[in-house]
């Protein structure tokens, strides 16, 4: 029923309009929530007051915020992000440059959290009473409640400092270099997005291994291994999507902690700089991108699962 | 207001249990204890600047001093006090203001609970941990905007929970007796519905005050959160990041404190929800359990 189809997945994006409006709408009206004239602050203390004018015009401050709000979204629609205060560089050559740090980031800490939640998930929803899965619940409630950064620098302090094996931060100039680099942050992020997707893999899991059709292959003698990757896993599929998706706000905010520990130049340093130094224009852009991200990547995962899952009905 | 919370999958996850509830609590305990007694127990003024500057641990300086030369000891010391109290605003003030906002919401019904629906849903779909740093950033550093902030982007999940269960709650008999007896709304809401809607929010502030905990540590960490200088579990770690090869100890022990407390909060929050005997609430679950099939609140 391919325009049943079509119907759910244009009813999806009508659904996610007034989310990314609403983001859009709280990213413009931010400036309005700060303390003092952000054209004072752009022109510099020592500015005239006509200069303060020029600035509040050339920026299109004394206009209504309706109309601001529509300037924002005609700027964006072209791809213009707007200039940093700072630097005055376009924000979308800035993202440009680091977007890929953080997408590789992002890449490597997904390796590392599933390497490490899937064994634990198994665990947990295969033998729930076992010592062994009593431990991994406590040391997921203990992973779940250590701080990114700290852990960062904890691993800094022994991988990389006493041994010399890994870099401690920066961004090496070759891809050698560059992929060591990137060990450590990976590491650190995985483990903080790692008890989330543990814990929601156990939970979905041990659905499937309610179903009726595993219960019939058990009772045909099936256990182990096979059971494991022949009715599990694969049914298990879906919903694993869905903790990806669910993982991905996890996964970003730790890049945004994670690059800023161990200073690698990606989006979420950036912002993380540009915030302390009050440049407004790329905290606002990089709310935006981050924020339209996660929507992005929780809609294609309901329309990935929607399609996958064959039990869909399509209304 | 909460980053993820997924304790709340657990329902079927092996629980803690027996000696770890205990070790929890008395941790938790020791922790509130050392922190209201911080002034009689910490053996130097916090604040004090001093010539010994980045002494190793000794017997004067139980866990040695900073690079200003301050008692690290001290200053984790008033940091407990620092961050427990924030804690509990940060955590707090969303959930006085999402339950009184989905009390009246879900008693009155009509276009003003619709209105909350609506609300809700586009802000759960919004990135909150983003959002965070982006106002924090935008209502400058110091405790009153971290506050500020928290309360904004926490206060839906428990304006949500409440609704819910106010909804369910009001058809109760015992409600209706309520106003045979010629109570007004006011009465009925606040004696009779709201104390027994409140429940799955009290399970769920237990989750949302170790995200808070984190949250404040994290932005304090980046220098969005308190005002330089004071003692704070996040800033000392991010004090202490330039000395990390010669004076390991003056990051690890700011951070342990964050991660035993964390973890003795999470312990007792799911206690308190095998108590309550609460289905599982917050924001992972819902969302969870909205697309594999369970029940709850969604959250993103």
């Amino acid at each position: 029923m391919p325009a049943a189809r079509l119907r759910f997945v244009a009813g999806r994006l009508v659904q996610v309009l007034p989310v990314l409006v609403a983001l859009l709408l709280i990213v413009v009206l931010l400036q309005q929530l700060m303390p003092g004239d952000p054209a004072r602050v752009i022109a510099g203390p020592r500015a005239s007051a006509e200069q303060v004018t020029q600035v509040r015009h050339d920026l299109g401050l004394d206009q209504s915020i309706l109309a601001q709000f529509w300037k924002y979204v005609v700027n964006l629609s072209g791809g213009d992000l707007g200039r940093s205060n700072r630097t005055g560089i376009p924000i979308a050559t800035i993202v440009g440059e680091r977007a890929a740090v953080t997408v590789w980031l992002l890449f490597g800490g997904l390796i590392v959290s599933t390497l490490l939640a899937v064994p634990a998930a198994l665990v947990m929803a295969l033998r729930p009473r076992s010592p062994a899965a009593r431990v991994c619940a406590r040391s997921l409630t203990v992973i779940l409640n250590c701080p990114p950064f700290w852990v960062g620098l904890m691993l800094a302090s022994v991988l990389a400092l006493r041994t010399g094996w890994l870099p401690v931060g920066g961004f090496g100039e070759n891809t050698g270099d560059r992929l060591r680099s990137m060990v450590l942050p990976s590491l650190t992020i995985g483990l903080a997005a790692m008890p989330l997707l543990a814990r929601s893999g156990a939970a979905s899991l041990r659905q499937v291994l309610a179903a009726d059709h595993v219960t019939t292959a058990r009772s045909l003698g099936l256990s182990g291994w096979p059971l494991v990757r022949r009715h599990l896993l694969r049914n298990a599929l879906p919903p694993a999507v869905t903790l990806l998706a669910v993982q991905a706000a996890a996964l970003l905010f730790g890049a945004v902690i994670v690059e800023q520990t161990f200073g690698l130049p990606g989006l979420g340093a950036e912002m993380v700089n540009a915030a302390s130094q009050r440049d407004f224009p790329v905290v606002q852009a990089l709310t935006l991108i981050f924020g339209a991200a996660i929507i992005g990547i929780n809609l294609l995962a309901d329309l990935a699962v929607a399609l996958l899952d064959p039990r869909t009905t399509w209304r | 207001m909460a980053m993820i919370t997924p304790a709340a999958v657990s329902a079927v996850t092996p629980r803690a249990s027996g000696w770890t509830r205990s070790a929890a609590a008395g941790l938790l305990a020791l922790a509130i204890l050392a922190a209201v007694l911080a002034p009689l127990l910490a053996p130097a003024d916090p604040a004090l600047l001093t010539l010994d500057q980045l002494q190793p641990p000794s017997a004067a300086h139980l866990l040695g001093t900073d690079a200003l030369g301050r008692d690290v000891l001290s200053r984790l010391l008033f940091a407990l006090r620092t961050d427990l109290l924030l804690m509990v605003f940060a955590a707090g003030l969303p959930m006085l203001a999402g339950t009184l906002i989905g009390a009246v919401a879900g008693y009155r019904g009509g276009v003003l609970d619709a209105a909350l629906r609506w609300v809700a849903d586009i802000f759960q779909a919004l990135p909150v941990y983003v959002l965070l740093i982006a106002f924090v950033f935008v209502l400058g550093p110091g405790t009153a905007s971290l506050l500020v902030a928290f309360s904004v982007l926490g206060w839906v999940v428990y304006a949500r929970l409440i609704r819910t269960e106010v909804r369910r709650v009001r058809e109760r008999d015992y409600v209706s007796a309520s106003y045979l007896l010629g109570l007004s709304h006011t009465a009925v809401l606040f004696r009779h519905v709201l104390p027994n809607a409140l429940r799955q929010s009290l399970v769920y502030l237990a989750t949302d005050m170790g995200m808070a905990l984190q949250g404040i540590a994290v932005l304090s960490f980046f220098g969005l959160g308190v005002k330089a200088g004071t003692p704070e579990l996040g800033a000392m770690v991010s004090e202490a990041q330039l000395f990390l090869r010669s004076h390991w100890w003056l990051a690890a022990f700011p951070g342990l404190t964050i991660v035993i407390l964390g973890s003795s909060i999470a312990a007792l929050g799911d206690r308190l929800g095998d108590r309550l005997g609460g289905r599982p609430v917050g924001r992972l679950s819902g969302r969870l359990g909205g697309r594999l099939g369970g029940r709850g609140e969604a959250r993103g």
